[in-house]
């Protein structure tokens, strides 16, 4: 549970917790500080070599950030005193604190990041506001309405589509609406399996005040340590185990969320019914352009009983693919199954730590001799399949076994389960990753995508040869890095995950290059048959596609509702539309 | 207007895949003669040398049926069958077996003894009938490393049999992976050959399946196959088939669809088009071909031809030049270009249709691909002297044929063409040799070279005409191959002479009708008329042939030698197409058949040949004549439907008529001459004041005028010093009139310089010429066959209406007395009765005409039975060239110009005017022609 100044406990300018980075020690190993994960204090021996060699960067060579924020370059706060009346009257808490107000004038994009370490932000909310219930923030939406401004909701603060920057031209008051303080469990309703809890929640609070009584979501995105309820219904979020638990359009059974027009909801908590379009696909992944979702109510399942991870190696990535699609054929994909390309499987393996324990890898030793020499997997080409089983105990390994029967006729080994584990370990800990690249001219994103099956590949190999050739043509001096994993499996498709990072020394506008390199690559993901965004959502980063992805009638029916709901757009974060 | 046309142009097509070419002469790499070692080494060491050749992504070669295989099972050929199965009702496994086929009769099946049988023989007889293979090593370099990187399609220019054979041969050499070639099917009936190409790679295509989905689906997918997977390169003709001209064909699209539609559906990152330019030096098939544009049908493909074929093996064919170009990415071409979304809404197994903005971007494409060929095919010496010697036919000083190549040579560069001029010899010497490598077309005879028309002296008039068509042919092959490299800044130069305007709009619209005209003959890509336009006036001021401003273009006067140099060589075509446009109006029936159209247009072309109404040979070519037909197609003036049988066309006549007469009334004399100002006269009359002096008192440069006739005055009056005259004879005419009063008199010094009323009994009076095509009559008015020769009417300017309308009815009593009188007459009828006649019916359309103008064509019509020439009795042109019928001026004019007193004035019947048929030009003036005068009979009158 976070308190209203988060920026005591995480980061100002980077990924997560204060205590938790990578750095290079005294003797210069790579290690990850902090106790909050598994790879806390532990030294990564091979590291250093790998980022050398990857992107040919050298620890004499760093960019580093400003230490602190200069409260001098925050634009100041311009609030009517007359709403300020009104405000204090309400009793909802506020602040005009510049730091307060630039936490919550960005998400974590690049270009963002990159502005807090060495730029400035053109337009940041004038005020925050801490409501702690549904009827604070009617209160704020009614006050927004009075005096005409513009609020900007904020949850978790994780975006990555540039939808919490503020608009630069908006002249009116910008109110930061931040939920955090909405954040109790209201009620759990065991014989129907539902709870109700307020969207300020952040998952992995969510998940703990559950587990209390012995129950789950089991919604968990990457994010889920940071990320708000609110925002997975905002984005139309995707979790990790959603094969078992669906994606927030599968969990969520009711929705509370204030508008300018008023409330907007559901009579009844029903798990389906045919009352025309359903309202919810209107909030969800409305991107705060209509108003504040305050309440949800959402599935919760038992805690399962047991939970096994596992992970197979395939000879080569398209083996591994078809593998996948023969899982998702048979309908029978673990809570989680996860395909990582070679270059992945590498960088996972450069961040193996010293202290060996549970972090053998299967390429020590003779299981290495037996894959390579006797199966004659090239190392510079195997990729890994990570899996993750859930439920009860028979049941999983019964499970297990189909899948790893299914892996074999692919020519998939099976690599063991620490192996597994690391790699969802690693999925944490890779965004921290980025704020360590930034001090030595590295900078990288991710990106994602959804694709029918059978252009899997094309996508995955046109994507990063786009990367390549445009990296080339932009002049950056050395070769990128460009990874994939296939993140998410469906009957018609998947989900696609890309890293990609490049050394901009030499360059003089890194990041004006970046966007332009990220913008190709998003060209080639739609040419090659890829969705816009599967979770990440749309932003202001991706507006442009916005026509080509949804038809120019799409995108007049989602403006008629905007402009029914908010016709002043006060809710003016100019994303999406 | 021109601006906007081409804005819209661009709106329409985004960004153009065609940027306008790097016109600075630029370098190109260094050739090397592949032969040299191959007449040092051991053949057979060579052909059963170790060949491992690179190829995409270090992927294993895969097997033949491998490739059948997995065609067959594809989903896309699988598709198909299943959709045909359920139309038919057949069963798929019958389909099957059908697909099999196909794919057996088209598919490859490249074995490395069969390569090396071909390296074998191949070097044997390269040797022996060229004296080099010169290829530049740069681009094989670019070659091998484009093969690695994506896959490649290799695209040839097609003159000859030898290009696929010699292809290979290449790749062999320099260890690439061998091509699998679309070749024709036509191929496979030779037996051995055909069996033994198959097994060097290549693989086979029928010329025309649109209709059968079966073959089209499993020919896509085996290309698609091949370009995929990357086993190999793909190679194929955009030319569809060989030039016989040796100009480029415009290229073809189906194929180059196809290998397209991987990267469309991102089944590849990218795909690498390779514009490969082999230029011969003399074409293996150089006669076959002329004889096939004549109508003598091509022989089949077949072994025994080949075998024959082996008589050439003694004959010398000099040089072979291959260009490998730049690798082109699709994938940048296609950068902007292509909606993605038809793409993505359809399983990418299942066929589909390109959308309108595929289709114009393959096109774009295939036309960019031929740009780039052309832009490297090497120009020999002897390609320039052919074009020297065919504009001066039919003997040339051979002096003056190298002093004239190597102008033409420096011309060449400046354009951009790509010269080889061998070993650095001298021009002599290379024009020597390029003499002797083509004894078969020309010859020197007393310092004078000669088309080698054998045989042709002693035959018959056809037979003359065969053999001279069929040397002008083969040699028009060879400066065909320079028109490409040409036609912008030559149709440019064509604009100008037609239009006799200055005003770039003028010209430009007049060069974008040629363009239009001609887009079936030359290679233009599409929709950017303008640029082209300007890119020719580029070139023309880079060679200081014209200058232009904002709005002008002026020919420079050292200029108009390379004007009428560029205008002449594309003269052949002007009035080729011209013949054959007529002959479309005049003598095609109103729906014909290609297999009817060429005959007919042959004959009729033969026949004006034979009497010598026309010079023009070319228009025999097959090319020329389908090219024609086409163009008029793609204006509209000719209806193109598809029939059970082919083709069928129906004419639109007006509109031939008027694309014919965008094409006649041109002057020769350049723009910038010793006769006329460069301007064209102001188009708003002069103001009320100067309305009496209509004469010019001075030109521009100041030379003085003559007050009476208006010709250069070069005396002045001896008194006043300032009345100027162009002889003593206007002088004392002058001072007749009135010069004696206002002389002396200083006061009227002012009105002295418009003394000369307008209209003096020494000036004509001046009328406006207006042009029209004669409308065809109906047969119920007349016996004379419709027609549709220009005829041409007078209508005077505005303040001549009122006597011109006198005129008129003046006219209309004389014609009906004629009648009465011919009515009496007609009881003893004469000859020249007759033919008077049939002049006045004639002319009954249209009785104030007083120009009939029809170069080349249908005789004039005569007055009278008496006086009419004899082809004895029309000298030849100073040049050589007989002199054909031009245009009759009538005794009409003697009406308008007021000097028709009988007795009196002068007179006469009609006056015939004979040019050149060569048109041949001797630069900055006039040329002499020939008139015939003929007289009313004293019987008639």
């Amino acid at each position: 549970m976070h308190g209203k100044a988060r920026q005591e406990l995480l980061k100002w300018n980077g990924w997560g917790y204060n205590d938790s980075k990578f750095i290079f020690n005294k003797k210069g190993q790579a290690e990850f500080t902090g106790r909050r994960y598994r790879l806390g204090g532990m030294v990564l021996p091979t590291f250093k070599e790998w980022i050398e060699k990857t992107f040919g960067a050298s620890l004499e060579h760093k960019s580093t950030s400003r230490a602190s924020l200069n409260v001098n370059d925050v634009p100041p706060s311009v609030v009517n005193e007359e709403f300020l009346r009104d405000l204090i009257a309400t009793k909802i808490s506020y602040s005009q604190d510049a730091e307060d107000r630039v936490f919550r004038g960005h998400g974590h994009c690049l270009h963002e990041i990159f502005a807090l370490r060495e730029g400035i932000f053109r337009r940041i909310p004038d005020i925050v506001v801490w409501p702690v219930c549904h009827e604070d923030v009617v209160k704020i939406v009614e006050l927004a309405c009075k005096h005409s401004l513009c609020i900007i909701p904020f949850g978790g603060g994780t975006s990555v589509s540039s939808a919490l920057e503020c608009p630069e031209e908006e002249k009116r008051t910008i109110v930061s609406l931040d939920t955090s303080q909405m954040n109790r469990i209201l009620w759990i309703d065991e014989k129907n399996l539902t709870a109700c809890v307020e969207a300020g929640i952040v998952g992995q609070d969510l998940e703990k005040q559950l587990a209390e009584s012995g129950f789950c979501t089991g919604h968990e995105p990457d994010s889920m340590e940071f990320s708000s309820l609110g925002g997975w219904v905002a984005t139309r979020a995707s979790g990790m185990k959603k094969n078992i638990y669906g994606n927030i359009e599968d969990l969520v059974i009711h929705i509370k969320m204030v508008t300018p027009r008023g409330i907007v909801e559901k009579n009844c908590q029903v798990p389906r019914m045919s009352t025309g379009p359903d309202i919810h696909h209107f909030i969800m992944g409305s991107e705060g352009t209509l108003g504040v979702v305050t309440e949800v109510t959402i599935k919760i399942r038992p805690v399962p009983e047991y939970q096994k991870y596992g992970s197979v190696v395939f000879p080569n990535f398209e083996r591994g693919v078809a593998c996948l699609r023969e899982v998702a054929k048979q309908r029978c994909a673990p809570a989680s199954i996860r395909l990582v390309d070679n270059a992945q499987f590498q960088f996972g393996h450069a961040l193996k730590p010293q202290v060996a324990s549970i972090f053998t890898s299967f390429l020590d030793g003779l299981k290495k001799f037996y894959i390579t020499k006797f199966k004659g997997f090239d190392p510079n080409v195997l990729c890994v399949a990570t899996l993750l089983f859930e439920g009860d105990r028979e049941k999983v390994l019964q499970h297990e076994k189909q899948v790893y029967d299914i892996a074999t006729k692919f020519g998939g080994l099976a690599a063991g389960e620490d192996n597994g584990q690391r790699g969802y370990m690693l999925t944490f800990v890779i965004a921290y990753l980025r704020d360590l690249g930034l001090d030595y001219y590295i900078i990288g994103e991710s990106f994602e995508t959804s694709v029918p099956w059978d252009r899997v590949l094309d996508l995955c190999r046109n994507v990063k040869e786009r990367i390549a050739r445009e990296c080339k043509e932009k002049g950056v001096q050395f070769a990128p890095f460009s990874t994939c994993r296939v993140t998410q499996t469906y009957d018609a498709g998947a989900c696609v995950y890309f890293y990609f990072a490049f050394n901009y020394r030499g360059i003089s506008d890194p990041i004006h290059v970046y966007e332009q390199i990220e913008r190709a690559a998003r060209e080639e993901i739609l040419a090659n048959g890829g969705s816009l965004s599967h979770h990440h959502g749309v932003g202001k980063l991706r507006k442009r596609w916005m026509k080509e992805s949804i038809s120019d009638v799409g995108l007049g029916m989602l403006r008629s509702v905007k402009e029914y709901v908010d016709p002043n757009n006060i809710f003016g974060n100019k994303n999406l539309l | 207007m021109a601006a906007a046309a081409a804005a819209a142009g661009r709106a329409r097509r985004g960004a153009p895949v065609y940027s306008q070419k790097e016109l600075t002469s630029k370098k190109r790499g260094e050739f090397e003669d592949i032969l040299e070692e191959r007449r040092m080494s051991s053949d057979l060491r060579y052909a059963m040398k170790c060949y491992a050749p690179v190829i995409y992504k270090g992927l294993s070669p895969c097997k033949p049926s491998a490739i059948k295989s997995a065609v067959l099972h594809s989903e896309q050929v699988q598709y198909v069958i299943r959709q045909l199965a359920k139309e038919t009702g057949e069963s798929s496994d019958i389909i099957q077996e059908a697909a099999m086929e196909i794919l057996d009769e088209m598919g490859h099946s490249m074995q490395l003894g069969a390569v090396r049988f071909f390296a074998f023989t191949l070097s044997k007889i390269f040797k022996r009938l060229f004296q080099r293979v010169c290829v530049n090593e740069e681009g094989m370099q670019r070659l091998q490393q484009a093969i690695q990187e994506h896959p490649v399609v290799l695209l040839p220019s097609h003159r000859s049999y030898v290009d696929f054979l010699m292809l290979s041969y290449l790749l062999y050499t320099y260890d690439l992976a061998l091509p699998v070639i679309a070749a024709g099917i036509d191929f496979l009936g030779m037996k051995i050959v055909g069996e033994l190409l198959r097994r060097a790679g290549a693989f086979f295509m029928r010329r025309s399946f649109g209709g059968n989905r079966l073959y089209w689906a499993v020919f896509a997918e085996y290309v698609k196959t091949m370009l995929r997977n990357g086993y190999a390169p793909v190679e194929f003709f955009l030319e569809g088939t060989r030039s016989r001209t040796a100009k480029t064909l415009t290229p073809k699209f189906g194929l180059l669809s196809i290998v397209m539609e991987p990267f469309f559906k991102r089944e590849v990152f990218d795909t690498y088009l390779v514009p490969i330019s082999i230029s011969y030096e003399r074409i293996l098939e150089e006669s076959l071909y002329a004889y096939e544009l004549l109508g003598v049908p091509k022989p089949k493909e077949s072994t025994s031809g080949l075998l024959k074929a082996r008589r050439i093996l003694s004959d010398n064919f000099g040089t072979i030049h291959i260009y490998v170009g730049q690798p082109v990415s699709l994938r940048t071409l296609a950068s902007g270009r292509i909606n993605r979304c038809p793409y993505n809404l359809v399983p990418r197994h299942l066929p589909q249709k390109p959308s309108e903005d595929i289709q114009e971007f393959v096109s774009d494409v295939a036309y960019k691909m031929e740009l780039l060929q052309i832009e490297n095919m090497v120009l020999s010496p002897w390609v320039l002297a052919a074009a020297v010697l065919l504009q001066n036919l039919p003997a040339m000083d051979f002096e003056l044929l190298i002093e004239k190549t190597l102008w033409l040579k420096g011309l060449t560069q400046t354009f951009g063409g790509f010269i080889e001029w061998p070993d650095n010899l001298c021009a002599k010497k290379a024009i020597t040799s390029g003499l002797a490598l083509h004894s078969n077309v020309v010859c020197l005879v007393d310092g004078h070279v000669v088309l080698n028309d054998k045989g042709a002296e002693g035959g018959a008039v056809g037979e003359i005409v065969f053999k001279r068509a069929l040397a002008i042919l083969m040699c028009g092959t060879y400066r065909n191959q320079l028109l490409n490299v040409f036609v912008r800044p030559s149709l440019v130069a064509v604009a100008l002479q037609m239009t006799r305007s200055f005003r770039k709009e003028e010209v430009y619209s007049c060069f974008s009708f040629l363009r239009d005209v001609f887009s079936d003959e030359f290679i233009f890509f599409p929709g950017i008329s303008l640029k082209d336009f300007e890119e020719g006036c580029f070139l023309l001021t880079k060679c200081d042939a014209i200058q232009t401003t904002q709005q002008e273009i002026y020919p420079t006067d050292k200029g108009s030698v390379v004007i009428s140099f560029l205008s002449a060589m594309f003269r052949p075509f002007l009035e080729g197409y011209q013949l054959i446009f007529r002959y479309l109006s005049k003598e095609a029936k109103a729906a014909f058949t290609e297999k009817q159209f060429i005959p007919g247009v042959r004959n009729f072309v033969f026949q004006l040949l034979e009497k010598g109404n026309t010079q023009c040979y070319e228009a025999l070519s097959s090319d020329i004549q389908k090219n024609a037909l086409a163009a008029l197609v793609q204006l509209g003036a000719v209806k193109k439907k598809k029939m059970t049988n082919g083709f069928t066309y129906s004419i639109n006549q007006e509109a031939v008529n008027k694309i014919l007469d965008m094409f006649v009334f041109r002057n020769q004399l350049p723009r910038r001459n010793d006769t006329y100002p460069e301007e064209p006269p102001p188009r708003e009359p002069p103001p009320a004041s100067a309305a009496a002096a209509v004469q010019p008192r001075r030109l521009r440069s100041g030379a003085a005028l003559c007050r009476v006739c208006g010709c250069l005055g070069p005396r002045v009056c001896g008194r006043c010093r300032r009345a100027a005259y162009c002889g003593p004879e206007h002088q004392a005419l002058d001072w007749r009139r009135g010069h004696r009063r206002t002389c002396a008199q200083p006061g009227a010094a002012d009105d002295l310089e418009d003394a000369v009323p307008d209209h003096n009994e020494f000036l004509f009076p001046e009328y406006e010429i207006l042009i029209e095509p004669e409308e065809p009559e109906s047969p119920a008015d007349s016996s004379v066959d419709p027609d549709d020769e220009a005829a041409i009417d007078t209508s005077g300017n505005s303040d001549k209406q009122e006597e011109l309308r006198a005129t008129g009815s003046a006219s209309e009593a004389l014609e009906s007395l004629d009648e009465e009188t011919l009515e009496a007459m007609a009881k003893h009828e004469t000859e020249d009765d007759k033919i008077f006649q049939k002049f006045k019916e004639r002319i009954a359309a249209e009785p104030e005409q007083i120009i009939r103008y029809c170069r080349g064509g249908e005789g004039p019509i005569w007055v009278s039975g008496e006086n009419v020439p004899e082809e004895k009795d029309i000298p030849n042109c100073s040049c050589g060239a007989k002199r054909i019928f031009e245009f009759q001026i009538m005794p009409q004019l003697l009406n308008h110009m007021k000097v028709d007193s009988l007795g009196e004035s002068i007179d006469w019947g009609t006056l015939v005017v004979y040019t050149c048929a060569n048109n041949c030009n001797e630069g900055n003036q006039y040329t002499e022609e020939f008139i015939w005068k003929q007289d009313f009979s004293a019987g008639s009158m």
